[in-house]
């Protein structure tokens, strides 16, 4: 059965005018193909939301989402700012163009991470007070004497009046460390305290905005300490609608439940069932989970349902924002990335498995390809032919990569061709910009890394070059 | 008639003909199975007490709490019939969409808790599903906990069985029977009990579009799993979105006097467009029956979130901030915050209202101006002539938007009436001196 990926006209434009054979000799791995042009519209609509709330808001672009550097110059051309979890993250957000008022860090910091954020002014999200002790120490070593803008961030957000189950989390502090944080900031008078920022525990924009309305309060409260923050950064994983046709990956999922039912044979690797799972009286379960691998809303949305929610006293979110002046911060990575890239790989052969299935192996594995803990590529890749016109024929087959290992697989599903693919041919992965492109990107076996490169429209016609020689201002 | 127990009034729940002039076919008998006629509202009460029953005296003797995973009607009968044994009651779940069900639950002394739904990074592992969560707290305290297990118990579609065997005393044949496709125990319950007596009937599934499910991004699937789903069991499946739910719901209320949910709503409308297809034909007269689950007045928030042009209607003719045309609106005087600022100096001429949240005002105002919070100000000035006609009245919000409503509406009331440009984050950003109320 087919996932097809959605696709902009921009990319099926590209796809089907240029020669990817060409692209793809370029580099004998993974090729990566950003278009960083791509971010704009996202970016307008989302700064356009917010004014239409009269709502501040500042975007800062994770730059983990992607390692093609194009985008993070795209982004500055822009005026957003760009979230930075590392030193070379931050090297590189520099090396941009971007300085220190644009910039936000997060995440775990060593001393030379934090160095530089402070040298340049960086605003910083503070995860822990060992850590803001450490920055106070890092401070006076400089000898700096500008000032530092620091939020906190909240590890256990709660929603009032609601039960929430919730998981604990290595990152950020608790509420009821936060009279220390005051104490130390008021004995520091260099930092200037801006506000909070906190990770929702899931993508249901409601939870999100019951957290938000919650940290209202705690903005509230440090007022009655003296504090004058005004800034909630609700952090990222804004989720996008990536497949064609949503009601698709339903019916899959309901054939595979058949499947699992009546132990027939699987369309799917080895024991991947999606989250779905056999219990003991022989029922599915998990189907939330396999049926929630793909989304079919937006960050629009989402960011237009957080705005119009209402607090427990029946006000709206947007509102209570706006007359506060508070800076509503988002990080968004994926959901920037949208329709923005898109990796070339090529088949190397085409073979039979074992148990009689078909499978094609290519040259890039897993790492070239995945999102953290290994979460596959789901949806089905196009096949470019290098002979176009061999007639149609429906094939079914997996895509094997080149490791060492038995689930290096590209994508978790048996994926149907209208023609059959052979050594040469082409695989196009669509909408890959957004973590996908070499966020693991390793070499074991010593496989060449993936490399990336930048497309981009100039005069109405396609132009390729590297990220490095990428000029957003062409 | 006189009952001795609330149990007893679980099962033989009346059966309602739909008029023909309401549906329009010519060679179907519709019929109605008012599920809701059952004590605490749904369906739901008969597998409640189904499943609850043969665990009962078990659960008392050990004092255990009765544990599931419903964000429904499920967890609503099971929480009344727990009580009323003297038990408590605790529901896991990881969206209770309807605000009105987890009032009620908690209402009813019943421990809520929600599951954040996924996790930020996609854990593969991390089945994150409420029955496995619910399964394994069992597990861990089994002598503190009694899962009744809805989707996976066969209690549940045998609780429909005698629905089924109610219906067969009714009705010689059935050739139709349409369920909406939940835990999917009502629609295979009441089948395979036609079945087994020996009607010919088909099984008609009904499952919302899940594309259609758009708030939230989350679908049908969530809200309803089909653990006993079986699909060679239906002669077809056929699905409907929102708004056909809402259409079906307010025929039902409005046109037969069922006053049935959602759920029923997209059954019924499913049901009809379905019969349409086959209506010309049939060269006999076909029985079909659906089963109206619930009521209909725990979904009004719900039905308002999709339909809100259905509640405007209802709002009165008396001149109100909100009703305020886009004619008037453009028509709206404001000031500038430079000849506000001018303003200030004689406090005799004008009345300065802010209207934004009362910790906005108390960090920082306009000085004079007066704190009354938006929705009482409306409150107020809709009730007739609250300020003073002999000052202007100048209205202050957050981005001179909502402010333009009022001075508009007050200009309406015969007041000298502006809005501050630009709103209060204008005149701040443009530094004139603003006024604080210090804390405590």
């Amino acid at each position: 059965m087919k996932i097809s990926s959605k696709i902009s006209p921009e990319l099926q434009e590209f796809i089907s005018t240029q020669n990817l054979f060409d692209l793809k000799n370029l580099h004998e791995g993974v090729v990566h193909i950003g278009f960083p042009q791509q971010i704009e519209k996202t970016i307008q609509s989302v700064q356009s939301l917010f004014e239409e709330s009269g709502v501040d808001s500042k975007i800062y672009f994770v730059h983990k989402a992607t390692k093609n550097n194009a985008f993070i110059k795209q982004a500055y051309k822009l005026g957003i700012g760009v979230d930075v979890a590392s030193y070379n993250e931050l090297v590189s957000a520099l090396s941009c163009g971007f300085v220190g008022d644009r910039i936000e860090c997060t995440g775990p910091k060593n001393d030379d991470f934090l160095r530089l954020a402070l040298c340049h002014c960086c605003t910083i999200n503070l995860d822990s007070l060992q850590e803001l002790e450490r920055l106070i120490v890092i401070y006076k070593q400089l000898q700096l004497t500008t000032t530092i803008k620091v939020l906190i961030r909240i590890n256990n957000p709660i929603i009032e009046g609601r039960n929430i189950a919730i998981k604990p989390s290595r990152f950020g502090s608790n509420p009821n460390d936060l009279s220390q944080f005051y104490c130390i900031f008021q004995k520091n008078s260099f930092l200037r305290f801006d506000g909070f920022h906190f990770h929702a525990y899931g993508y249901d924009p409601l939870m999100r905005a019951g957290i938000l309305a919650n940290t209202i309060e705690l903005i509230k409260d440090a007022f009655d300490h003296g504090f004058e923050p005004n800034t909630i950064n609700i952090g990222g994983a804004f989720r996008e609608k990536t497949i064609n046709n949503y009601q698709d990956w339903s019916t899959y999922i309901e054939d595979l439940e058949q499947k699992i039912v009546t132990s027939s044979p699987l369309p799917t690797w080895g024991k991947d069932q999606f989250g779905l799972f056999l219990n003991e009286q022989g029922r599915i379960g998990g189907k939330e989970k396999a049926i929630s691998r793909f989304y079919n809303s937006s960050m629009i949305n989402d960011l237009q349902i957080i705005l119009n929610s209402e607090t427990s006293d029946g006000r709206n979110v947007n509102i209570i924002l706006a007359e506060n002046m508070i800076n509503l911060v988002i990080e968004p990575g994926f959901a920037l990335l949208q329709q923005a890239g898109i990796s070339i790989i090529r088949i190397i052969e085409s073979k039979t498995f074992s148990d009689g299935r078909s499978g094609i192996i290519v040259e890039g594995n897993i790492y070239n390809l995945s999102i953290a803990n290994m979460l596959h590529y789901t949806i089905d890749p196009i096949l470019i032919k290098q002979n176009p016109n061999q007639t149609n024929q429906k094939y079914s087959t997996f895509i094997a990569g080149n490791l060492c290992h038995e689930d290096d697989f590209l994508v978790e599903r048996e994926v149907e061709f209208d023609q059959v693919p052979e050594a040469g041919d082409l695989l196009v992965f669509v909408n890959t910009a957004g973590y996908y492109a070499g966020f693991e990107d390793a070499t074991p076996i010593m496989h060449p890394i993936s490399q990336q490169l930048v497309a981009f429209q100039k005069n109405n016609s396609w132009q390729i070059t590297t990220p490095t020689n990428y000029n957003p201002y062409h | 008639m006189i009952y001795n127990h609330v149990t007893e009034l679980i099962g033989n729940t009346p059966l309602l003909k739909i008029d023909p002039q309401v549906h329009g076919l010519k060679n179907f008998e519709i019929y109605a199975k008012l599920e809701y006629y059952n004590p605490f509202g749904s369906l739901k009460d008969r597998v409640a007490w189904n499943m609850l029953e043969p665990v009962l005296t078990n659960s008392i003797d050990n004092n255990k709490t009765i544990i599931e995973s419903s964000s429904g009607n499920t967890g609503k009968a099971l929480a009344v019939l727990a009580k009323v044994y003297g038990l408590d009651f605790k529901t896991i779940s990881n969206r209770i969409k309807v605000p009105e069900i987890r009032m009620m639950l908690q209402f009813l002394g019943a421990e809520v808790e929600e599951l954040p739904g996924l996790s930020d990074c996609p854990y593969p592992n991390d089945p994150n599903d409420p029955v496995t969560i619910v399964r394994t707290l069992t597990n861990q305290h089994p002598n503190k906990y009694e899962f009744t297990d809805q989707y996976f118990s066969d209690l549940n579609w045998q609780a429909h069985y005698k629905a089924g065997i109610e219906l067969s005393k009714d009705f010689d044949k059935i050739d139709y029977f349409f369920g909406v496709l939940g835990t999917c125990g009502s629609t295979y319950g009441v089948v395979k009990a036609l079945t087994d007596l020996n009607y010919s009937v088909k099984a008609i599934g009904v499952v919302a579009d899940p594309a259609s499910w758009v708030p939230g991004g989350r679908n049908m699937n969530e809200l309803w799993e089909t653990s006993f789903f079986k699909k060679d069991f239906y002669t077809n499946i056929v699905n409907g979105d929102i708004q056909h739910a809402i259409a079906g719901m307010q025929t039902l209320n409005q046109k037969c006097g069922i006053l049935a949910g959602p759920t029923s709503g997209l059954n019924y409308a499913c049901m009809i467009d379905y019969l349409k297809t086959i209506d010309e034909s049939q060269t006999e007269t076909q029985t079909a029956v659906f089963i109206a689950c619930d009521r209909v007045e725990s979904y009004m928030n719900y039905t308002k979130k999709y339909t809100p042009e259905l509640f405007q209607a209802a709002t009165s003719c008396k001149p109100s901030v909100n009703s305020i045309t886009v004619e008037q609106l453009e028509l709206s005087r404001t000031i500038s915050p430079q000849e506000l600022n001018l303003k200030l100096a004689d406090s005799t001429e004008s009345t300065i209202i802010d209207i934004r949240g009362n910790f906005a005002y108390s960090i920082g105002h306009i000085k004079g101006s007066i704190n009354i919070l938006d929705e009482l100000f409306s409150q107020i000035i809709e009730q007739g002539k609250a300020l003073p006609q002999n000052k202007e009245i100048i209205v202050v919000c957050s981005i001179g938007k909502i402010s333009s409503k009022y001075a508009a509406f007050l200009s309406s009331q015969g007041y000298t009436a502006y809005s501050l440009e630009g709103g209060f984050n204008n005149y701040k950003k443009l530094g004139f001196e603003l006024q604080k109320i210090l804390p405590k």
